[in-house]
């Protein structure tokens, strides 16, 4: 699993404190996908959901 | 303290900008796209006298209007974390591009207000048409300025026109940021189209009254044509960019297509495969389906499938089994085994152009049964479920070429740069190559923003 992580981190080439090539640098990168979903779904939904009853 | 030392607690202040901007550009391109699709479907509307085009564009503006506070949020906030996280580079941007960020700001208030008044005065201009349609033309047009204010400073970054801060013209016209303009305006087109594809599909398959189902079948197809006819023009729009990018910054370019990130390219291809062969066969199906008999015109559609496939495939064969060596995917002595076909030169271009003449050709095809018309809502789930294919995929299209551009100065981290060749991540100027650094008369490096020398060896 640590080796794992260890080559997912070097694949996202992230280093210092912005990408640590380390086990939080993955999770950060995994962090952020999950938040633009988050929000674009988000947003979207409620766009949809004040709009339908017009 | 020192300036621009805050960071963000876990998820790091990178990782901010990046969800921001990401999110933000997947409402923007939307925004720019689908006001231009609504004015323009409001115009065929008014010229046609179909009143499934008014339907489209009256609901197509209420959603960009409501959507538009998202979308703008996500920018101002942006802002407020650039500020806040990368002060020195900000600061510095925001010296060489005073002008265009004026202009872009009033160039967004400008949208923001006719956008608005394009659909509060939808009945009031109700017998006066075509000046209605012009409201949503200039709301279009103020999108396209906006977003042509910030492809300047985006592509700048990336390919810094080697000027001094205050030549305008210089700094804003590198050498990137046409081709980039020209990317983004024909992406925003592809991505709106197969975004309301996609809904269109999702609604009609939960559609159970006729008229509902009519309308979001027509709706799927009007979205696809959007979608797949602009996607089309893109690889010849992309290798102008990526060719701009070679000259200006090399560095940039090894890394996105022959070092430690080329496999984005190949993901490219493959969401270009999934996108290309969906429409195609969507095309396929619908062409049953014609108010006239075509069934010649179909039997071509269907060679020209099989030809997108063969063109598509070829794009995604890599060049080495070294195919991702960082997670292991290195098979048969990896970079010592060629695989046949996978070079770029020439089967990736022959993929590339080819994809691109057949999509020409079966849109054409498709295009001339249109003309004829089609017996709506009779589609089949299939066919639906290749527009929420698209979709999807446009999806990750748009993130995943996003993260292309912005990775692509990270030039294996060596440094990796904000301005490239000039502000490094950790927002410290490297005066020796930076453009706002210029010789003297007398042969001294000046800083043209603080207008100090700047000494040997840094700042």
């Amino acid at each position: 699993m640590a080796a794992m992580l260890d080559l997912l981190a070097v694949l996202l080439l992230q280093e210092g404190n912005t990408a640590n090539p380390g086990f939080v640098g993955v999770a950060r990168f995994f962090a952020a996908f999950l938040l633009i979903l988050t929000i674009y779904i988000g947003a979207l939904s409620f766009t949809y959901w004040i709009s339908k009853e017009e | 303290m020192p300036i621009g030392d805050l960071n963000v607690p876990i998820i790091g202040k990178n990782v901010v900008i990046a969800v921001l901007v990401q999110s933000h550009i997947l409402f923007a391109a939307f925004i720019i796209g689908a006001v231009l699709i609504a004015a323009t479907s409001e115009y065929l509307g008014m010229v046609t006298k179909q009143p499934r085009y008014e339907r489209f564009a009256r609901s197509l503006t209420r959603f960009v209007v409501l959507l538009f506070a998202s979308g703008a949020a996500l920018a101002i906030t942006f802002v407020l974390a650039l500020v806040t996280l990368f002060p020195v580079f900000f600061s510095y941007l925001q010296n060489i591009f005073f002008w265009v960020f004026l202009v872009e700001a009033f160039m967004f208030l400008g949208q923001i207000i006719i956008v608005y008044a394009w659909y509060n005065v939808w009945d009031k201009l109700a017998y006066r048409k075509q000046l209605h349609v012009v409201f949503g033309l200039i709301a279009g047009f103020f999108g396209l300025m906006a977003m042509t204010m910030i492809d300047g400073v985006a592509s700048y970054m990336l390919t810094p026109a080697e000027a001094d801060a205050g030549n305008v013209a210089r700094t804003f016209l590198n050498q990137t940021m046409v081709p980039l303009n020209m990317h983004r305006f024909v992406g925003n087109f592809s991505y709106a189209g197969f975004l309301i594809a996609g809904w269109g599909a999702w609604r009609y398959l939960r559609s159970t009254r006729e008229d509902d189902r009519e309308y979001y079948d027509w709706m799927g197809h009007w979205g696809l044509i959007w979608g797949f006819g602009f996607l089309i023009l893109q690889p010849v729009i992309g290798y102008g960019y990526l060719k701009g990018i070679r000259e200006s910054s090399p560095g940039a370019f090894n890394t996105i297509m022959l070092g430690e990130k080329s496999f984005l390219f190949l993901l490219l291809a493959i969401y270009l495969t999934i996108m290309s062969l969906a429409a195609t066969a969507y095309f396929v199906h619908k062409l049953r389906f014609t108010v006239r008999p075509m069934e010649t015109v179909r039997k071509m559609c269907v060679g020209a499938l099989g030809f997108t496939a063969l063109f598509t495939i070829l794009n995604v064969i890599p060049a080495d089994m070294n195919l991702i060596p960082q997670i292991g995917l290195t098979f048969l002595n990896g970079e010592d085994t060629q695989v046949p076909l996978g070079d770029m030169y020439p089967w990736k271009y022959i993929g590339l152009i080819g994809m691109m003449l057949v999509g020409f050709f079966v849109l054409a095809l498709y295009m001339r049964a249109t003309a004829t018309g089609f017996r709506w809502g009779m589609a089949s789930r299939w066919s639906q479920y290749a527009l929420l294919v698209c979709a999807v995929t446009v999806f990750f299209t748009m993130i995943t070429m996003g993260y292309t551009r912005e990775t692509a100065r990270r030039v294996d981290n060596n440094p990796g740069y904000l301005i490239y060749n000039c502000i490094t991540l950790e927002q410290e100027i490297v005066s020796e190559n930076c453009p706002a650094v210029v010789e003297g008369e007398g042969g001294e490096r000046i800083n043209t923003i603080s207008g100090e020398r700047v000494p040997e060896g840094g700042e």
